[in-house]
């Protein structure tokens, strides 16, 4: 088996296995890849994504595995090898993963491999533009000095987000720093400022698939938690606005802040059934 | 009215103690208006000030017109000087509780925002106590048909309304407490609860009546703004008045701060500049958040010291901080230390030293 590592250069040559939000990923900083080539016809017998996760903290670096494929299980194996060069080579301490619908037979082969395996309930939570806006919190009125990103010039951008991941644990996002304005839905998330000054962000990406998910939401100074409201005020009718009403929503509930905001706008809501596992390397 | 000879005495008293208040309101304000910190608390603090002066000046034309009347016919000064202390206590309430939430918050947003409806009490019971002296003075007691009748219904009115209007006052006094107390764990900067003890000097102020000794309110008032220039005098010996940040002063209080926790994370980005202080003080102020700890030392050095910054955004933060300042033609290095095992005061003297860390 030929090892191919995968890159944001040569992700679209797997397009045809390669979920295409997972795919996009690619371009970012701590994501990783790798595909495992058969070396007589040169065909994908199995592949997987993961990203880094704390590199540049003083915690144990950790990888998180988003995605993995093979085209029967006996392909695994090597490309689970080549998996476990990488992640000592880059010092990763434990690896984990969390994956809605994952194949019944690559979680038994994972389990196999050292991973502890069981079935979760995600932290992703599915939702539509339906039910945002029909939620009590959507009818509500945001106030003036929450306004859309698309307005917001790069400068004020880049400032905003720094001064925010100045606070501990203000993101669970490991490249939220190096993430461009532009890769956020510019009209459905918003900011706030205070006293001309940017503190407080509801970033929302639209995926290639479609799907919308929150992945920044953070604000500072005295009145912090109104703004949050607001802000999710502002993002939920400008989403009614502009998205149909089946559009879905992913929310990962990734720190006890949202997962909080979550259980109180939507009690009861579950999250999706999902495989997860983790060992240590 | 003054009919015996020890209530002169207690009427010249009060007027003695009142201008003893007014010499060292003068020293205050005079401290504020001429301070390097070119701060917005220091214009409340004059405004504070001069409201206070305002109530003791009232109380001494009260006396001193209480000693020339001498039993005779009410004085419409009297009617005056009551109405100055009223509406200058009024407003000394509002300018505390905005001196307050400016010094716990330093933002113009969150006291539009957050004091939207929260004057409501205030206005109300300031309408109250103006109606009142609308209607209850000399010239429609004269016209009044029933002059007993009126002195009688118009008493019991006023002095219900300036009941209202004095627990109205102590709930904003009040209220400005308990926003010290909930924002104090939020608040890094030290010994905002020295504010604390200023709340008791104006609420006894305000409610302290003991037969004539009644008219010293002013010297309670005097006592708050004392102990609020203390803490404003004590505030400002860590701070550089040019550029906002704290001095190398603060770092005691950093240390303090630290060796509480030694699990506590301390990443500190320093900067060394050839170019202009203030400038760079404003750049950094543009990236950093407004409370965190930013200090300006001598030689054109700077330390940004957080609790959560890891090696990816120290990286960035530095990257950001120069590159903006090379757009402004400030030549700017840069460096960065996280705290290890070592004593958290060894840290910090490394840092100050002129040498490179």
């Amino acid at each position: 088996m030929s090892i191919i590592e995968i890159d944001e250069d040569n992700i679209e040559e797997y397009a045809d296995i390669v979920d295409q939000d997972i795919a996009e990923n690619m371009e970012r900083t701590y994501f990783r890849g790798l595909a495992c080539h058969d070396p007589g016809d040169d065909s994908v017998k199995s592949a997987m994504i993961w990203e880094l996760q704390s590199v540049e903290k003083d915690t144990d670096t950790e990888s998180r595995i988003d995605w993995i494929y093979a085209d029967g299980i006996d392909n695994l194996e090597s490309l689970l090898e080549a998996y476990k060069e990488k992640v000592t080579e880059d010092e990763v301490k434990r690896s984990f993963f969390e994956i809605p619908s994952l194949d019944e037979q690559i979680g038994s082969a994972l389990g196999g491999c050292g991973f502890d395996v069981e079935s979760v309930e995600s932290r992703v939570v599915r939702l539509t533009v339906d039910e945002l806006a029909a939620n009590p919190l959507a009818k509500k009125k945001a106030p003036d000095f929450v306004q859309s990103i698309s307005g917001l010039d790069i400068k004020s951008y880049h400032q905003g987000v720094m001064k925010l991941l100045f606070q501990p644990d203000a993101c669970p996002l490991e490249d939220m720093c190096y993430i461009p304005k532009n890769w956020f839905d510019q009209d459905v998330s918003c900011y706030v400022t205070t006293d001309g000054k940017v503190n407080g962000f509801l970033l929302i990406h639209e995926f290639p698939s479609g799907i919308l998910m929150p992945l920044f939401l953070r604000a500072s100074g005295p009145d912090a938690s109104h703004h949050i409201a607001y802000m999710m005020i502002y993002s939920m009718q400008k989403a009614a606005e502009k998205y149909p009403g089946d559009r879905v929503v992913l929310v990962k509930r990734r720190a006890a802040n949202i997962e909080a905001i979550v259980n109180k706008l939507f009690p009861g809501k579950k999250g999706l059934p999902a495989t997860a596992g983790q060992r240590k390397e | 009215m003054p009919n015996t000879e020890f209530e002169l005495l207690t009427y010249n008293k009060n007027i003695f103690i009142n201008g003893a208040a007014l010499v060292v309101i003068l020293a205050m304000a005079i401290w504020a208006a001429t301070n390097k910190h070119k701060v917005r608390e220091m214009k409340m603090f004059i405004r504070m000030c001069v409201l206070t002066a305002g109530i003791a000046v009232a109380d001494v034309v009260y006396y001193m017109e209480i000693i020339r009347i001498d039993g005779g016919d009410a004085s419409t000064l009297i009617n005056i000087a009551w109405l100055l202390i009223d509406v200058c206590g009024f407003l000394l309430v509002g300018q505390w509780l905005l001196f307050v939430e400016y010094s716990l918050h330093q933002s113009n947003d969150v006291i539009k925002r957050d004091y939207k409806y929260i004057m409501i009490p205030f206005w109300i019971a300031v309408a109250l106590i103006v109606s009142n002296y609308l209607f209850y003075n000399d010239f429609f007691f004269n016209l009044a048909p029933n002059k007993e009748a009126f002195g009688l219904i118009g008493g019991v009115i006023t002095r219900v309304f300036q009941a209202v209007a004095k627990d109205v006052m102590a709930f904003y006094y009040i209220f400005a407490f308990y926003l010290v107390i909930k924002e104090k764990k939020r608040i890094k900067i030290p010994n905002y609860v020295v504010i604390s003890p200023t709340v008791i000097c104006f609420v006894v102020g305000m409610y302290y009546d003991k037969d004539y000794m009644h008219r010293v309110q002013s010297i309670f008032f005097t006592l708050g703004l004392f102990l609020i220039w203390f803490f404003m005098f004590r505030r400002f010996d860590y701070m550089d008045p040019e550029t906002g940040f704290f001095t190398e002063k603060y770092i005691k209080v950093l240390s303090k701060y630290y060796s509480k926790s030694a699990e506590r994370g301390c990443t500190v980005i320093r900067f060394i500049t050839k170019g202009d202080i203030k400038k760079t003080a404003d750049i950094i102020k543009e990236w950093v958040p407004d409370d965190a700890r930013s200090l300006v030392l001598d030689g054109g050095r700077f330390l940004v010291v957080s609790e959560s910054l890891d090696k990816a955004m120290v990286k960035q933060y530095m990257a950001l901080i120069k590159a903006q300042a090379a757009e402004e033609g400030i030549e700017l290095e840069a460096d960065s230390a996280m705290r290890t095992d070592e004593p958290i005061e060894e840290f910090f003297a490394k840092l100050v030293e002129k040498q490179g860390y």
